[in-house]
């Protein structure tokens, strides 16, 4: 089983980064779990449209502008035809917003999604407010997603892969992982290594 | 031979039986794996191709760094 998070998701989908596609490539072909809070896919979602409503917005807000313009003597027919244009961009936009949903999608379907309790909830508020690693309040929330899973879903082998050490590197998250028997790695290359030594390819 | 030892043994050897394709894949270093080699992969990355690489990689870039300074 390996348990990743919203940086593991965004460098599949978004970035195109071979190492992580690999690993999902392990997965599918071994018939590895890999599991992906519901939190990290929202994070991932949000973080895939932002921009693209970012655009979005700025076209309307040039749109508001033109029609201050367009009040001008003569200056409607002009607006009118970048108006026309403007139409012709956010259509696109939209298309391509959803394109990035479909593939967030698509991953998301291929993945076991360990849901958001309301246990997990409120462990996850405690161990924000209560100012506990990871301390981010969404990194809270993957954590306690996590550990809420490891026990209903026990496997020979359980990795928990985050590219994020700065937040999730502290003694008590490794004890807290430690318990469900599970290791947490840093490096997409350490989670090979001990795949390749589980499968005796080492 | 206790028990644990058997167990033990049999489970080592139902883990080194992969097929070719599987042995060959894990072997492999990351840097040689491609997208295509991957249908689900591929179909994503398709989708996503409406904005280069570069361009892909920057936004995400941004949001590390919003990230690393959120609460």
């Amino acid at each position: 089983m390996l348990l990743v998070e919203s940086n593991f998701v965004i460098g599949v989908v978004w970035e195109g980064r071979r190492d992580l596609g690999y690993l999902v490539d392990i997965c599918q072909r071994f018939g590895v779990l890999l599991v992906v809070p519901e939190v990290a896919l929202a994070e991932a979602r949000k973080t895939l449209i932002h921009r693209v409503d970012r655009q979005l917005s700025a076209l309307q807000q040039l749109r508001f502008w033109l029609n201050d313009i367009a009040r001008g003597v003569g200056m409607s027919q002009l607006v009118l035809k970048v108006k026309e244009r403007l139409d012709v961009i956010e259509a696109e936009l939209q298309r391509r917003k959803q394109l990035a949903l479909e593939a967030l999608d698509i991953f998301a379907q291929n993945c076991f999604i360990a849901p958001p309790t309301p246990h997990v909830w409120v462990r996850a508020y405690l161990r924000w407010q209560s100012n506990m690693p990871p301390f981010k309040e969404l990194d809270c929330l993957i954590l306690e997603s996590l550990l809420a899973f490891l026990p209903q879903h026990k496997t020979k082998l359980a990795i928990f892969l985050t590219l994020d050490q700065e937040d999730f590197d502290h003694p008590e998250l490794h004890a807290d992982f430690k318990r469900h028997r599970t290791s947490m790695l840093f490096e997409p290359y350490a989670v090979i290594v001990e795949f390749r030594k589980f499968y005796g390819v080492a | 031979m206790p028990k644990g030892k058997a167990s033990k043994s049999l489970n080592r050897r139902s883990r080194r039986k992969l097929t070719e394709e599987q042995r060959r894949l894990l072997m492999m270093e990351p840097e040689d794996w491609d997208f295509s080699q991957n249908e689900v992969l591929r179909k994503i990355h398709e989708l996503v191709s409406a904005w280069p690489l570069e361009v892909r990689r920057q936004w995400a870039e941004e949001w590390r760094k919003e990230h690393r300074q959120g609460k």
